[in-house]
């Protein structure tokens, strides 16, 4: 048994770069997500390794002075930022081309030849961007992880660990594993970046599922340092344009929700009231509103103020949304199969129906028996107890 | 007058609904144990070449990635659309990651001959990385446009125009020909006139005949033919490797109702209590 | 600009796949435009394609090798009515009234035999530059000042024609559009419900004593039906059986009645239970209207360049208990396509309507559809009607050698059936007397069939719901308007929770406990009977969209 050698990169790495999007100016919620998971992932390296290596931030956009502040007090310690009319809307040419140039280049900041690690959004913007800047700086990336750790990892493979004829095992140190789920949630894969003997990849990089991560409580004021990206790019890096851009009528997408609740024909004898119970106690959880296909057909007659919950796009089931929340109240619905197929994948599933035979009751994890009349109110009064407080409670 | 020339990307993925995938000794994808099928996403990729080649003649070709007995997805690709098609396929090319099949891929277009368009579909169902077309374009110097859910084509301007989604925006976007297309799930082909409709079904039989046939349309190339880099393709040009695969455990989900009863406020409390710790947690 | 075809025919049914035939078959550019997923998704037949002895112009006209080639199930060579008074039933054999003027009877499942009508048009279409096209509703006429030129679509731009056939169906939204006709009264329709049950071939030939490509037809009439002006029938097909019920929409409205339950009434009879052998297995259930040709064929079935065929035009022939409409709707096709043949041929293109009304009318379907008017309206008579209710309906008549040879002729009488009135009389008091009479008690040891509760028998349909898209709005919720929809909606219980239709009890912003009538179009067959009987705006769904049946 011989002692596994340990690898030397041959080009200097330094630092956690995470690409913050925006939109509208405005960052994306996984933009703040990232920053706070480097946060924590370079708090704990620079403990392991006793190094001192940062969390820069890349953000681009058309007057960004607010958003590089927000960066700075959401975890950043650098910012690299480039202010430019024609970073307004995303563009992936351009973006890519100052993303490289700011990770290849050196400045008044940065010393080393490029980013150790890079996070970026797996949004469809951040996806592509993260494709075309490792295929600009020849690294390797992985998509869609949502858990991360840096560790050294000892690793046998067929080309990179091969000296002469004979596969070694070589410990990388400092390898930003990124696992991510896989073959549409077959497996779990972890994906590391590997450098090879005869060329080094870095850096590793990934994109990181929104949600995944939570965001730093924000301090104000947090200070740090600022470097300008110069945008110095020419037509030919800017090919393709963006003749129009407009809202997609607003929709209403209970897919991503946690929490959902839904209302069902129990309310049929005073729609108007059942529908304001039901988005009451989903105010109190922070929650969305969803139907079964029975209040959409019903047409109640019932108030301006609740009528955007009889509509057709927030119906759940088979030839509505199908949503899988983590928590899914069900108020009034008899659970026919296609709202059923809509809403089983829920992780719990807690019903309240006056109706102790309603099929709904086969598949819920909670079944509530009474009048969602006079249920809902009690209940909403026990969760904002329960949440602290009568008026304090927020989730 | 120039006719327009398109290449389409395609890959095959492992067939999910059978059996289960299994993995080689280097945690790459034994793809030999799993029935594979052409990427679902990459019939919509397929379906913009069409829509084109209705609306505005010339030719579709096909490229894809594989081992030799990948002749089977370019088949089921052709049936779609697609009048040759080219398989990318050696040995030294296994094991790629998304990088390595886009220097290869890049690679195999330009032996081809630069097209017009490339047009690829978002995310295959096996990587899931929807990486390989933006990579590829990028190889090619192509601009790109990703997330594309209608298009056309300005044959005299030399310009493509599409609408992409972005967010809860919707984009129009112009570029000019050349240019790499990577359509969205959401990508639907338009046909407004009668005439385009019956030239669309003749057409798809047409390709549907050829396909029955692909051996005469069909080459397959191998390093030495493509003249790539060896350092660039393959494991060697793979900076990623996948370190471990564990199994997702899918836990059976039966549900048996704890009931409660509305009466009770102790009950009530204790439900409500859960909600709360399940929405926080 | 418009696109161009010489000919546009909406439709690819019988009626518009031989108008498109023909005209292809004469070097015309035609386009077929059909909204179904393919020929036949939407289209269900009671059962029998007719050939016509005195007419040249059926289906072996255009294809003298059909009997070889189409999907068809069998010729239908016996034919029985079946008198049923309670447990009592009395069949007599009518197969002299279905030979009447027949060269062929093939019963026929629509979505296999239009498929393969369509393949035939649709590569006879394509050598002159047309074709069908499928998923694409034309909704009205395309109209230039106050001229018909051409059709416009939900999905293509629109486009022009010499000569526009309109052949989609009883709920044409061409004819209506183009106001050749309304939905009219009741009285004007007849409303179908059917199922195509699935019975192995060796049992079918063994318990319907047929064999080779032949098969019966059975009718069923009496007092199974609530006293509904109508009947049920069986037909055999190669390894299924049609079975349904078709009444008057009027008696359906009139006795608040769903129709759905009369059909389960007659597969639970035990007559129904030893004539299968006790084997029922569903398939697939399926509605339609059916225009009552007597008060609902148009006169004059043509606007300008837009000529009207098959059961858009009404064009549907009920000679009793006999119901001929595939081969009028085949007749008047090519009779349309010829007269645009012709006044092409004559560079007079605006005389094509006329000339196509003057071929009709020359037909058997003019005669069929209006002729013996003074003879209808006589038997039609209520004082000699009772008169001979009376007489007839006695048992003792009946009994009598001489009763039942006069009745037996009556009801095999093709020129009496021609003539017979729409009232309680033909259609239950008689069949009840007979079977009361003179009928064999019938009992069943083997258990009635399992029929499926309607939301099962919606829950095996094929739907592409257009999500966010309802082809039907009520216009009036109120029960008083629109509450007969419940009832008479073929795909509607008030049982049921899956169906279209149902009351819904809500109480007002003012607090106000109402009934209302509510709608849910997912489960739709589209059938129309509820733009009759119910104050609705009534569309055919976008193309595509919709109810897709796999029998027909």
């Amino acid at each position: 048994m011989s002692v596994a050698s340990t690898w030397t990169p041959k080009g200097n790495y330094r630092d956690m770069w995470v690409y913050c999007e925006q939109n509208h100016g405005k960052f994306v919620t996984c933009s703040l997500e990232m920053l706070g998971e480097a946060r924590r992932l370079m708090d704990k390296y620079n403990v392991d390794y006793k190094a001192d290596e940062k969390v820069v931030a890349v953000v681009f956009g058309h007057k960004v002075d607010g958003l590089v502040q927000e960066a700075f007090e959401h975890g950043a310690d650098v910012v690299y930022a480039c202010d430019h009319p024609a970073l307004e809307n995303f563009i992936l040419e351009p973006q890519t081309k100052l993303l490289a140039a700011a990770a290849r280049g050196k400045d008044h900041y940065k010393s080393y030849d490029e980013p150790r690690y890079f996070l970026f959004p797996a949004t469809n913007n951040g996806r592509d961007i993260s494709a075309t800047a490792m295929a600009a700086l020849e690294s390797g990336l992985a998509s869609d992880c949502n858990v991360l750790y840096i560790s050294d990892e000892p690793i046998k493979h067929p080309v990179k660990t091969r000296r002469n004829e004979v596969i070694e095992e070589i410990v990388y140190p400092r390898i930003l594993h990124m696992k991510r789920p896989d073959f549409s949630g077959f497996e779990w894969s972890t994906i590391l970046c590997i450098d090879d003997p005869d060329k080094d990849f870095h850096p590793q990089s990934c994109s990181v599922i929104p949600g995944s991560f939570k965001p730093l409580e924000r301090a104000a004021g947090r200070k740090g340092v600022r470097v300008n990206v110069a945008f110095n790019l020419g037509e030919k890096d800017q090919r393709v344009k963006i003749v129009k851009r407009e809202r997609l009528p607003i929709e209403v997408d209970l897919t991503k929700r946690e929490v959902i609740v839904a209302i069902g024909r129990g309310i049929g004898s005073n729609p108007t009231q059942g529908i304001k119970l039901g988005v009451e106690l989903a105010q109190a959880l922070g929650a969305d509103v969803g139907i079964s296909r029975g209040v959409v057909t019903a047409k109640y007659p019932v108030d301006a103020s609740v009528q955007q919950y009889t509509k057709e796009i927030r119906q759940i089931g088979e030839t509505g949304q199908m949503v899988k929340p983590k928590v899914y109240i069900a108020l009034g619905i008899s659970g026919a199969i296609q709202h059923k197929k809509g809403m089983d994948k829920s992780k719990t599933i807690i019903t309240v129906n006056s109706e102790p035979s309603a099929p709904i009751k086969e598949f819920s994890d909670v079944y509530i028996h009474g009048d969602l009349f006079e249920v809902v109110p009690k209940l909403k009064e026990a969760i904002q107890r329960a949440l602290g407080g009568k008026n304090g409670g927020k989730v | 007058m120039h006719s327009m020339n398109t290449v389409v990307l395609v890959k095959g993925v492992p067939d999910f609904r059978e059996g289960k995938v299994s993995f080689k000794e280097d945690n790459t994808l034994n793809r030999g144990a799993t029935p594979t099928v052409l990427n679902p996403n990459d019939r919509l990729a397929l379906a913009a070449a069409l829509e084109l080649k209705v609306k505005h003649g010339g030719s579709v070709r096909l490229v894809s990635m594989g081992p030799p007995n990948y002749k089977t997805i370019l088949r089921e690709a052709m049936e779609v659309c697609g009048d040759e098609a080219y398989l990318l396929s050696d040995r030294m090319m296994g094991g790629a990651d998304t990088l390595a099949t886009a220097e290869t891929i890049a690679a195999g277009i330009r032996k081809i001959g630069l097209p017009d368009l490339v047009i690829a579909g978002f995310k295959s169902a096996d990587g899931e990385t929807g990486q390989t077309g933006p990579q590829t374009a990028w190889v090619l110097d192509f601009p790109i446009i990703t997330h594309v859910v209608s298009l056309e084509v300005d044959e005299k301007a030399r310009l493509v125009r599409a609408r992409r989604t972005a967010g809860d925006d919707i984009e129009e976007i112009e570029a000019p020909l050349p240019c790499f297309i990577v359509t969205d799930p959401g990508f639907t082909a338009v046909f407004r006139s009668a005439t385009n409709r019956l030239r669309l079904l003749r057409l798809g039989e047409e390709t549907v005949a050829r396909a029955s046939k692909i051996d005469s349309v069909f080459k397959m190339w191998g390093v030495a033919d493509l003249g790539v880099d060896p350092k660039k393709i393959g494991l060697k040009g793979s900076p990623t490797i996948v370190n471990k695969v564990e199994p997702i455990p899918v836990a059976a989900k039966e549900r048996t109702a704890q009931v409660v009863d509305a009466k009770d406020a102790g009950q009530l409390d204790e439900v409500a209590r859960r909600i709360v710790q399940l929405v926080r947690g | 600009m418009a696109e161009k075809f010489e000919a546009v025919v909406v439709g690819a049914g019988p009626a518009g796949l031989a108008a498109a035939y023909e005209l292809a078959r004469n070097g015309t550019q035609v386009l077929v435009l059909e909204r179904g997923k393919f020929p036949g998704a939407k289209n269900v037949t009671g059962g029998i394609l007719y050939g016509q002895s005195n007419s040249p112009f059926n289906l072996d006209y255009l294809f003298p090798d059909f009997e070889k080639k189409a999907p068809l199930e069998r010729d239908i060579k016996s034919y029985v009515m079946h008198n049923i008074a309670g447990d009592k039933v009395k069949s007599m054999d009518i197969t002299r009234l279905h030979d009447h003027k027949t060269s062929y009877a093939w019963s026929v499942l629509r979505v296999p035999f239009d498929k393969w009508f369509g393949e035939r048009v649709h590569r006879e279409a394509e050598k002159h530059g047309g074709g069908i096209l499928t998923n694409v509703r034309a909704k009205a006429p395309l109209e230039d000042g106050n001229r018909i030129v051409g059709v416009v679509t939900d999905e293509l731009d629109p486009i022009k024609a010499d000569v526009v056939i309109a052949a989609d169906g009883a709920t044409s939204d061409l004819v209506r559009t183009a106001g050749l006709r309304g939905w009219g009264p009741e009285e004007h329709w007849f409303q179908g419900v059917k199922v195509v049950a699935r019975m192995p071939r060796t049992l079918l030939e063994q318990r319907f004593n047929v064999s080779g490509r032949e098969g019966s037809g059975h009718l069923f009439a009496g007092d199974l039906f609530g006293g509904c002006r109508g009947g049920g029938f069986l037909y055999t097909n190669k390894d299924t059986l049609s079975v349904g019920t078709v009444f008057h929409l009027d008696s359906i409205t009139a006795k608040k009645t769903e129709p759905h339950k009369y059909l389960d009434r007659l597969i639970k009879h035990p007559f129904f239970t030893n004539l299968t052998g006790g084997h029922y297995d569903e398939a697939e259930y399926s509605a339609k209207l059916i225009p009552d040709g007597k008060k609902n064929a148009l006169r004059f079935p043509y606007r300008d360049n837009l000529l009207a065929v098959g059961d858009a035009a009404g064009q549907m022939k009920a000679a009793g208990p006999i119901i001929k409409g595939m081969n009028l709707g085949i007749t008047a096709g090519i009779l349309a396509a010829q007269a645009f043949l012709t006044a092409k041929r004559q560079r007079r293109l605006h005389h094509m309507g006329p000339l196509y009304g003057s071929y009709l009318a020359n037909s058997y379907v003019g005669s069929e559809l209006f002729g013996k008017r003074l003879l209808r309206w006589l038997a039609g008579w209520r004082l000699p009607n009772k008169m001979l209710e009376g007489f007839v309906t006695r048992p003792r008549f009946i009994r009598s050698k001489f009763g039942q040879k006069r009745i037996q002729r009556m009801v095999s009488s093709y020129r009496l059936a021609s003539i017979a009135p729409d009232n309680d009389f033909v259609y239950v008091g008689l069949p009840t007397a007979v079977g009361r009479a003179i009928g064999d008690r019938v009992e069943s040891e083997l258990p009635a069939a399992k029929t499926r509760p309607i939301d099962d028998r919606i829950a095996a349909l094929t739907y592409d719901t257009d999500i966010g898209r309802e082809h039907i709005v009520v216009r009036d919720a109120s029960v008083a308007a629109s509450g007969l929809a419940v009832m008479t909606c073929p795909v509607s219980s008030p049982d049921s929770s899956r169906g279209c239709y149902r009351l819904e009890k809500a109480r007002d912003a003012s607090g106000r406990e109402s009934r209302r009538v509510v709608l849910d179009t997912q489960p739709c067959v589209e059938c129309g009977t509820c733009a009759i009987v119910a104050a609705t705006d009534w569309n055919t769904p976008r193309g595509g969209k919709g109810v897709q049946y796999q029998l027909g």
